[in-house]
């Protein structure tokens, strides 16, 4: 039995653990402004006629997706430097989560858009409408309504995923977890604290989510 | 019948991979009792005849590769086995694993350059120290002062005793690492200047190197480089027999020359093994 109660613990652990689920937020919320653009970009060159266009699309979505996030995350802030590549961490958090995100989200993008009725671009082409209309004021509007859902259920696991960037030295909530953990060796009462964080944060995203999967569902 | 054969595989399976995963937490005897030696202390231990040891990677202080563990604190821990008629059973595991093994009654002691704090030995029961351990700057410029960093992007590893006091002066410039091995990648591509770590173990991974390690001379902004730190022996806090034991073993050892020959026997200097305080930090 430690002499230390939890709540002690958890007072001293708190502040410093407040800051690093802000840095955890800042980072979901900067890799989904990148990431999720980049997905839709993605998505519509993977589906272009054009050869040119669309393996290097195809290639970059099946690394994202077949790299492991901390792999990519390694490669970015470790091993560029070897290239005359140096990135702070957070800037390499950035990248790296982006990466990953854009292949996931690309492929729910890619989904979506492909849910909306052929009769749809049919209408389009029979107005006489370009590709580039047709894409941008049909398929996308349409598309992404039926792809948001998948999207915010990913943006909660991407939320959890920035776990990962404690392991190129990004002071986010584990990272101060295991720091504290170390410092006091209360290492179930620090990480109990830090998975209470992370599920409070999630949960509330997750009732979030479900208001907005009926407010953008498709009567 | 084919169901039979698929639960049969099935069960064998399992039994295998339970195996791989015992192996995996397996540790081997570095020695043996007699069966006619007298053990200075009485305690228990997990293990009758067996001291069960949580050993971290730390060169020079621990280091297992090939079953055999090595470095100042099993050499050590060899000795105290020794006197106490126990034959030494190592883990292996990394930093955070280690103290929650010993909590758990999974290892009965961890070692690791373990710094003595009050903060620390409200979890687990706390040896007397065997040896000190100093602030080493690792730099490709070979400074020693702290000063002379101020304002440069420096680096340290993390749940050593100089954080709290390094991040006040640094704040952002510092990057806290969870091993050396990081930060080590980061001292040479130079995203940090400098690097702070144990002495004896930034000493040991800078040979051949670019880089160097050098004791930071003292800064009172920073306690320990004043101070010193002392490293001792986490052991199972219920375990008091145990910990009187490590204390009484540790004092004979410091008292006939033992502790002072295993440094000189690793190039180390001895003056680390000269203990002036027993407080907690």
């Amino acid at each position: 039995m430690s002499e230390t109660s939890w709540l002690s613990v958890w007072a001293g652990a708190l502040p410093e653990m407040l800051d690093g689920l802000k840095l955890s937020l800042l980072i979901t919320v900067v890799v989904i402004l990148i990431g999720m653009p980049l997905g839709l970009l993605l998505s519509l060159g993977s589906g272009s006629r054009l050869k040119i266009v669309r393996w290097p699309c195809f290639a970059i979505v099946e690394i994202g997706r077949g790299t492991p996030a901390l792999v990519t995350l390694y490669i970015i802030y470790y091993g560029l430097p070897d290239i005359g590549l140096t990135f702070s961490a957070l800037i390499s958090s950035f990248i790296g989560l982006s990466i990953t995100t854009a292949a996931y989200s690309c492929e729910y993008i890619r989904s979506g858009l492909r849910s909306v009725p052929r009769s749809q671009i049919e209408a389009g082409q029979a107005l006489d409408l370009k590709w580039s209309d047709i894409y941008r004021k049909i398929v996308i509007p349409q598309g992404m309504r039926i792809a948001i859902p998948a999207l915010l259920g990913y943006s909660i696991q991407l939320f959890q995923m920035t776990s990962l960037t404690y392991n190129i030295t990004v002071r986010e909530i584990t990272g101060i977890s295991y720091s504290y953990g170390l410092q006091t060796f209360q290492y179930l009462a620090v990480f109990a604290l830090a998975g209470l964080l992370y599920a409070a944060v999630s949960t509330l995203c997750t009732i979030l989510v479900a208001w907005l999967e009926r407010s953008v569902a498709l009567h | 019948m084919r169901n039979l054969k698929k639960a049969i595989v099935g069960s064998l399976s399992a039994v295998f991979m339970m195996s791989g995963l015992v192996a995996c937490g397996s540790s081997s005897g570095a020695s043996s009792s007699s069966s006619n030696c007298k053990a200075a202390h009485e305690f228990s231990t997990i293990t009758t005849g067996q001291l069960t040891v949580a050993i971290p990677e730390l060169p020079p202080f621990t280091s297992y590769k090939d079953n055999k563990a090595t470095g100042i604190d099993p050499s050590i821990i060899s000795k105290i086995a020794d006197l106490e008629c126990l034959s030494v059973s190592y883990t292996q595991v990394s930093f955070a694993e280690a103290i929650p093994a010993v909590q758990s009654n999974r290892a009965d002691i961890a070692i690791g350059d373990y710094y003595r704090t009050k903060e620390r030995a409200k979890v687990v029961g706390m040896s007397d120290a065997m040896y000190a351990d100093q602030l080493g700057i690792v730099s490709k410029d070979g400074t020693d002062t702290l000063k002379s960093l101020e304002g440069k992007k420096v680096g340290t590893v993390d749940g050593y005793l100089w954080l709290n006091d390094t991040k006040k002066i640094w704040g952002d410039n510092l990057t806290i690492y969870s091993s050396n091995v990081e930060m080590r990648e980061d001292i040479e591509s130079g995203r940090i200047v400098a690097g702070f770590d144990s002495y004896a173990t930034a000493a040991a991974y800078s040979k051949g190197k670019d880089y160097s390690s050098k004791v930071a001379k003292a800064d009172s902004r920073v306690s320990s480089s004043v101070d010193g730190v002392q490293a001792g022996i986490p052991y199972t806090k219920t375990n008091t027999a145990l910990g009187d034991a490590l204390n009484a073993d540790i004092k004979k050892l410091r008292d006939d020359g033992t502790l002072a020959k295993i440094f000189s026997d690793m190039g180390l200097d001895t003056s680390a093994t000269k203990i002036t305080s027993s407080d907690l930090i």
